[in-house]
């Protein structure tokens, strides 16, 4: 198992370093560079510039490009002290920290000229709240999404053609057909405008915490102003968590609507097939009773497709938050792609791309590595 | 057992944490007084009518919405108006700048010299920045001499204070407490603009830029977004602090327990604890209504669609909204759209220098129908650089006729056909039959290539009503033979453009417009913001070859003879003048000014009239009620 | 499909026609064409019958879309902004309840009094009908120029509604009372009904272009690597695997990108489009087909096929091709939806069609504005129109599905 799993982080090297040559050249073409935005500040000297370029090797061919853009992330960037010779002072004022742009910390993913932070800052947040956003967001959907969708499927194929089959086989089709941004709009609509949770309640609609909580730490430190680790749980800002989780719901489930029509056609459809099998009817011959029959032979096997799938799931778990996000105002890692996107920050782009990338892969990884834990027939030599 | 007890104490654990988080804890605070505030020159906060509530109510904090990102906190650099929306709540200026009834602020008195040439102010005692430091002449000479004057500084102040002959006010600090600006040739504003400047600690600047006297450059990035807001408390003397600062996400401000205003019952100001300013990130306005409406915003500037939206829920579930969300007058500023004279496309380029298509581009600009359609009538079309409020707009009402005829030769109202015949005259022809013309090559010999007459027309993404006026001077223009592509930019990225003069053709506002002298940092040809033409060199600036280089010196010569003519009458004929000849080459094409809207929550700002937001450098006054905006 | 081929395939395959002839009423074996077959299957399968009718009427709509609609989808009508829906206002008798044929009234704008004070609200305006002007919906009315299937330039419309008694010149229709905006009217005046209509040419002539893009790639890479197998399958796979590994919508977004940084015209940018969404869409179909590839090429018939000496080529399009069209209609009717889906969800965000061209996705995008919700839900039309038709196309592949492979559905019918 253990040699499964390292020839298979070992097999996604490759794939992963042919999706970050593809995401390099993706944005290679376009026109402008990561420089060039900034080519255009009068603040800033043509020497300085010069050196930015040679920074990013703008002046060499692609690959080398390429190989200073790769070596900033897997291992370090060449750190340039004395940054402007004529004015070396600038960039500590005007960069975090004051080690903008040749940060040290690595990976090193390139400075966002649009938002004058580094792009990993620009992507996740500053202080990663973001990306961590983004995780919680994908892995309660796709929890929520199998909780609800696995039973609903299991219980139309077992009960075909029935009244209930009918009512969720087309709601599911319902589901698969309303775009996501349709259904936050039209959340938004019912919330503010017919259920008024705020004026009734004082709940907050959109966003993924109320304004109050916005800046206030999730977890106390020792000083009053300080803030604890996210891991102190002892000491956890809980009306946070709590508002956090108010907030949560209806991401999860508009995005989780589209995931739970096509899982409960899937489910539903491959517990059919599972349930004509002969080695069912065996089972039944056997006269063991029909639940077990069913959950015991039928539904394991019915699954594992769907396992297979898991990281298929993901990139379109993926657009439902970014329109989602882009409807409600979330503040997650799409919609920073979003933003970058519509500003043409190019190392923000590439960021993400790589990111979702990434993301991708351990998601199919997870997926194989799941599917051989629960499907003896996998070999995995 | 363990399990149980572990299991019991969770819940517990969960009981308390929903009964904490269901229960609103709000301790109001007292409005504490700082007891050597005498009675110097109290500035009288006018309390907004209520009838129940005489008395100010102390603490809360408001919470209002941005819809575009701020670009720095700098009150110097800053040119947008999202960052003056962080700067005036931090910063405090010495004069209120009104220019002929300049109010105290930082400082308490002012006396002008026999000839007019110099004013000595006096600071106000006991005065104190936001960490306690206490405000010395010596910061108001740090902040013009080291913030302001070095021309390496893109300031656009420095164009608003210099004297008539454009050299800047010599400053000699004159007592401990008393510092004097001398012009050899005085402006009729001097004193308001010097008034206007927003005063620095340079105790904390020199902390933030240590350089800042040998390399005065750095400060263009300091005071950035990422500048950690505990390192800059107490940079101002402003009525709040800047606490937290996510530019994606909220900008916090707490009250500053050091501000010198109080109200006439000797209340220390302001009232609010606390302001929190969100940052919409994405597509602003869509969730700020929501924001609003759902009461989890007090403040929101709406669209006029909103109206009667918010008029509905007031009317039906009684949401407690103002009455007058529509003031009634303009908003200050002037909106336009502008034409790259330096767009990197040559053939472009060459069009757009052209007085006579820039009319073409004002002929096709239906005011009208934005005012009607996309302000719901709430707004005043606007033909000339000065906003209608103005007592200088050239279209005021006692002009003689003879102005009159003059002015509406400059008046382009909405006319298709005679946009379609400048442009034909102008041999700007549909030749290849797609429905658009094209440039054709060496456009009025100007040496460029042929190209489409086809270009981009960028605003601010998330600012709807822009995107709206852009789509529908896109669609009149189409109609015309003249492909307009509307695009959306994020407000920095805009800007950026705007300085650099990046751009075929951009749709945004201006504030001000009040007083004409206040816009030649972009009208001048040396103007930090002159954005219409980037390019204005001197040399060919005081040697004009072509009808632009000509308009540039005519328009630098308005505002030098403008701003030094003593007597308003004087200046009212010579702005009268200017606005004419920039009517006539339409370096910027005026749209329509919205009204300005204000909704607010009557329940929470029942009686912060003014006072949440202290320092606002607009006011709008009518019929004698001035409110803050 | 070659009607020979498919016979021979069913002899190939005789647990194939067994099975369906069971399920046919008569339960006599006769050599059938499969595509009959799955027309039979198809027909008793009535969601999807419902949809194949929806999708053709649709199609049909959007095909004369120009014709069928009053006004030039791409004039705004500066004097009626906001007008709501006139569908329900469309009368067939007069006010003395005689049958005139079809007439609306014609419409103005009025301020809002306000209820308490009584004066007019400032910039609170509605749309009243005014009785005084009756306008008959003429047939065949002229109206703004267009091109009729893009080819003859003509200016005759189905509909459109003209003052009573008064010839108004056309370049003056503007100026009338007398309108017939069937969805009503956006902010600038642009008729939603003839908008919806030509979005409809955009959001669903995309989907099928994309398929055909998609499938001529996927056909290509999935059958020479299943064909061929070994180290060609090996290395189309790896590709493959690497275009799955690529965020979708992401990858869409920053090759949208390119599109608008060099200024294109609309229709090269909706190409641009079609093939930014057919770049992100052939790999899964690649794999379906590769699936397939593989498990007929060991089949007998190929054998045999090969055994006579019959070329690669040949064996490919001849025998494998045809016997696989059927999983490839069923494949290609479930992307449709999809890709209809993910070209609105560009198009919403900013980046896929632009105007002056209009899809249903980019007339969404006005909706996103609350008071546009709640005062103005016509603005979501257009919506139902996307829900509608990924709905019918769902319903019909499934159907198909259900009709083209018995070995599932039809065979566990069978059982109970």
């Amino acid at each position: 198992m253990g040699n499964f799993i390292l020839r298979r982080v070992l097999y996604m090297i490759p794939l992963l370093w042919i999706v970050s040559v593809l995401a390099f050249l993706l944005i290679w073409i376009q026109p402008g560079d990561f420089v060039s935005s900034f080519k255009l500040n009068p603040n800033f000297s043509k020497a300085f510039i010069a050196q930015l370029e040679k920074f990013y090797g703008l002046d060499q061919p692609v690959y080398v490009q390429y190989a200073l853009w790769l070596k900033g992330i897997v291992c370090c960037t060449d750190v340039i002290d004395e940054k402007d010779p004529s004015n070396p002072v600038a960039w500590k004022v005007w960069s975090v920290d004051g080690t903008f742009p040749f940060v040290h910390y690595n990976p090193y993913l390139g400075y966002s000229f649009e938002q004058r932070l580094p792009a990993s800052q620009a992507l996740f947040g500053i202080n990663g709240e973001a990306l961590a956003f983004t995780l919680i967001i994908t892995v309660t959907t796709l929890f929520f999404s199998w909780l609800i969708a696995i039973p609903i499927g299991i219980y139309s194929a077992t009960h075909k053609y029935s009244f209930a089959d009918h009512f969720f086989n087309f709601f599911s089709f319902l589901g698969l057909s309303l775009p996501n941004f349709v259904l936050a709009m039209l959340f938004l609509m019912l919330m503010v405008s017919v259920l008024q949770v705020g004026a009734r309640f004082g709940l907050g609609v959109g966003k993924l915490l109320d304004n109050e909580f916005l800046t206030a730490c999730w977890s106390f430190g020792k000083a009053a102003a300080q803030c604890g680790p996210w891991w102190d749980l002892f000491h956890y800002n809980w009306p946070k968590v709590v508002n956090f989780l108010w907030h949560l719901w209806p991401p999860v489930l508009i995005v989780g609507t589209a995931n739970i029509a096509s899982l409960v056609r899937y489910m539903r459809g491959n517990l059919l097939d599972v349930l004509g099998e002969p080695y069912v009817q065996t089972a039944r011959a056997k006269g063991l009773t029909e639940r077990i029959v069913v959950y015991k032979h039928a539904v394991r096997n019915a699954i594992n497709p769907l396992i297979s799938l898991l990281g298929f799931w993901i990139p379109l778990t993926f657009e439902g938050i970014l329109v989602v996000a882009y409807v409600l105002d979330l503040h997650v890692v799409e919609a920073n792609f979003w933003r970058a996107i519509s500003n043409e920050d190019q190392p923000v782009i590439l960021a993400g791309l790589l990111f979702f990338g990434v993301i991708l892969l351990l998601g199919n990884l997870f997926s194989d590595i799941l599917l051989v834990m629960v499907d003896p027939k996998i070999r995995y030599e | 057992m363990r399990k149980e007890f572990a299991s019991l104490s969770l819940l517990a654990l969960l009981v308390v944490v929903i009964w904490f988080a269901t229960v609103n804890v709000v301790t109001a605070s007292p409005c504490p007084r700082i007891d050597q505030q005498k009675d110097l020159n109290p500035l009288v906060i006018e309390i907004m009518p209520d009838s129940e509530t005489a008395k100010p109510v102390c603490g809360g904090i408001m919470t209002s919405h941005l819809i575009a990102r701020p670009i720095s906190v700098n009150p110097i650099t800053g040119i947008d108006a999202s960052t003056f929306e962080l700067t005036a709540r931090i910063y405090d200026s010495l004069l209120d700048g009104k220019i002929d009834n300049p109010l105290p602020r930082m400082a308490e008195a002012w006396q002008q010299s026999d000839n007019k040439q110099t004013v000595t102010l006096t600071l106000r005692k006991g005065i104190k920045f936001a960490n306690g430091d206490p405000v010395t002449v010596e910061d108001v000479r740090f902040t013009f001499e080291n913030l302001i004057y070095p021309k390496e500084i893109a300031s656009s102040d420095r164009d608003v204070i210099a004297c008539g002959d454009g050299t800047l006010p010599v400053i000699r600090v004159e007592a401990s407490d008393k510092i004097s600006f001398t012009c050899t040739i005085r402006t009729r504003t001097f004193l308001a603009f010097i008034g206007l400047i927003e005063i620095l600690n340079k105790k904390k600047v020199l902390e933030l830029v240590p350089n800042v006297e040998k390399s005065p450059k750095d400060f263009n990035t300091a005071l950035s977004l990422a500048t950690s807001p505990e390192k800059m408390r107490g940079i101002g003397a402003g009525p709040f602090v800047l606490t937290k600062l996510d530019p994606g996400s909220v900008a916090e401000f707490a009250r500053n327990p050091f501000y010198w205003e109080s109200d006439k019952d000797h209340n220390q100001l302001p009232y609010l604890n606390g302001i929190r300013i969100l940052i919409a990130p994405t597509d602003g306005q869509v969730l700020a209504l929501a924001s609003f409406r759902n009461g989890q915003t007090d403040w929101f500037v709406p669209r006029p669609d909103d109206i009667s939206l918010l008029q509905a829920d007031k009317a039906s579930r009684g949401f407690p909204v103002n009455d007058d969300i529509n003031s009634g007058f303009p908003l200050p500023g002037t909106t336009f759209w502008v034409l790259s004279w330096t767009a990197k496309n040559p053939a472009l380029q060459a069009a757009f220098r052209a007085k006579e298509f820039r009319q073409a581009m004002s002929y096709l600009t239906d005011r009208a129908a934005i005012n009607k359609n996309i302000f719901n009538g709430l707004g005043t079309e606007i033909y000339w650089s000065l906003n209608p409020l103005s007592e200088y707009y050239v279209e005021r009402p006692g002009q003689p006729q003879a102005v009159i005829d003059r002015v509406n030769k400059t008046k382009f109202s909405f006319d298709l056909v005679k946009a379609r015949e400048i442009l034909d005259s102008l041999g700007l022809k549909d030749t290849d039959g797609d429905g658009i013309r094209e440039i054709p090559q060496n456009f009025q010999g100007r040496g460029n290539p042929a190209g489409k007459l086809e270009f981009a027309l960028s605003t601010n993404a998330g600012n709807t009503l822009r995107i709206e006026i852009a789509q529908q001077i896109a669609n009149d223009a189409r109609r015309a033979g003249v492909l307009i592509n509307v695009d959306t930019k994020d407000a920095a990225v805009l800007f950026d453009k705007l300085q650099t003069g990046d751009y075929e053709a951009i749709l945004t506002s201006l504030s001000g417009g009040y007083v004409p002298e206040s816009s030649a940092n972009v009208f001048t040809c040396d103007g930090n913001l002159h954005f219409f033409n980037v390019i204005c060199p001197f040399e060919k600036r005081n040697n004009p070859q072509v009808d632009y280089e000509k308009f540039e010196k005519k328009v630098d010569d308005f505002y030098g003879n403008g701003a030094v003519a003593q007597e308003i009458k004087e200046a009212k004929k010579i702005w009268d003048d200017a606005q004419i000849l920039i009517g006539e080459f339409q370096p910027m094409i005026y749209i329509v000014q919205m009204n300005a809207l204000f909704a607010y929550r009557t329940d929470v700002l029942r009686n912060h009239g003014r006072a949440p937001l202290a320092n606002q450098d607009v006011v709008y006054c009518l019929n004698g009620k001035c409110r803050g905006g | 499909m070659n009607e020979r081929t498919t016979i021979q395939q069913n002899k190939d395959e005789p647990e194939l026609s067994l099975r369906s002839d069971l399920s046919s009423d008569r339960g006599i074996v006769e050599p059938v064409s499969q595509g009959k077959l799955i027309w039979r299957r198809f027909k008793h399968h009535k969601l999807g019958l419902i949809g194949l009718f929806v999708i053709a009427l649709i199609t049909l709509v959007v095909l004369f879309a120009d014709f069928l609609s009053p006004y030039d989808y791409s004039r705004g009508h500066k004097n009626f902004s906001y007008v709501p829906p006139m569908l329900g206002r469309i009368h067939l008798f007069d006010q003395d309840g005689h049958f005139v044929g079809p007439f609306v009234y014609g419409i103005n704008q009025v301020q809002v009094i306000d209820p308490i004070s009584g004066r007019p609200r400032p910039g609170v305006y509605a749309w009243e009908n005014d009785p005084q002007v009756k306008c008959p919906i003429h047939f065949f009315p002229q109206g703004e120029d267009y091109r009729f299937l893009g080819l003859v330039k003509t200016s005759t419309r189905l509909f459109g509604a003209r003052e009573e008694g008064r010839v108004v010149p056309i370049d003056q229709l503007e100026g009338s009372p007398c309108q017939l905006f069937m969805f009503g009217t956006d902010k600038q005046g642009y008729d939603v009904y003839s908008m919806t209509l030509m979005g409809g040419r955009v959001s669903l002539s995309i989907g099928p272009l994309v398929i055909l893009a998609a499938f001529f790639v996927g056909i290509l890479m999935g059958g020479i690597s299943g064909y061929y197998g070994g180290a060609v399958d090996t290395l189309i796979q790896r590709i493959v695997e690497i275009f799955m590994s690529l965020p979708r919508l992401a990858l869409l977004l920053a090759l949208s990108l390119i599109l608008s940084a060099y200024k294109v015209e609309p229709i090269t940018r909706y190409w641009g489009i079609v093939g930014i969404i057919a770049l992100v869409s052939w790999a899964p179909l690649a794999r379906v087909i590769r699936g397939q590839f593989l498990a007929l090429r060991e089949e007998e018939f190929v054998t045999a096929a090969k055994a006579v000496g019959t070329g690669d080529l040949r064996v490919i399009l001849r025998h494998i091709l045809p016997n696989i069209t059927s999983y490839v209609v069923v494949a290609a009717t479930l992307t449709i939806p999809n890709v209809i889906i993910l070209e609105s969800i560009l198009s919403f965000l900013g980046f896929g069609i632009r105007f002056p061209m209009v899809s249903w996705g980019l007339l969404v995008q006005a909706a996103n504005h609350q008071s546009d919700l709640q005062f103005h839900p016509w603005f979501l039309i257009p919506a139902i129109f996307i829900v509608l038709t990924v709905l019918a196309f769902n319903f019909m592949g499934d159907a198909l599905r259900d009709a083209v492979d018995p070995f599932t559905v039809t065979g566990i019918k069978q059982d109970k």
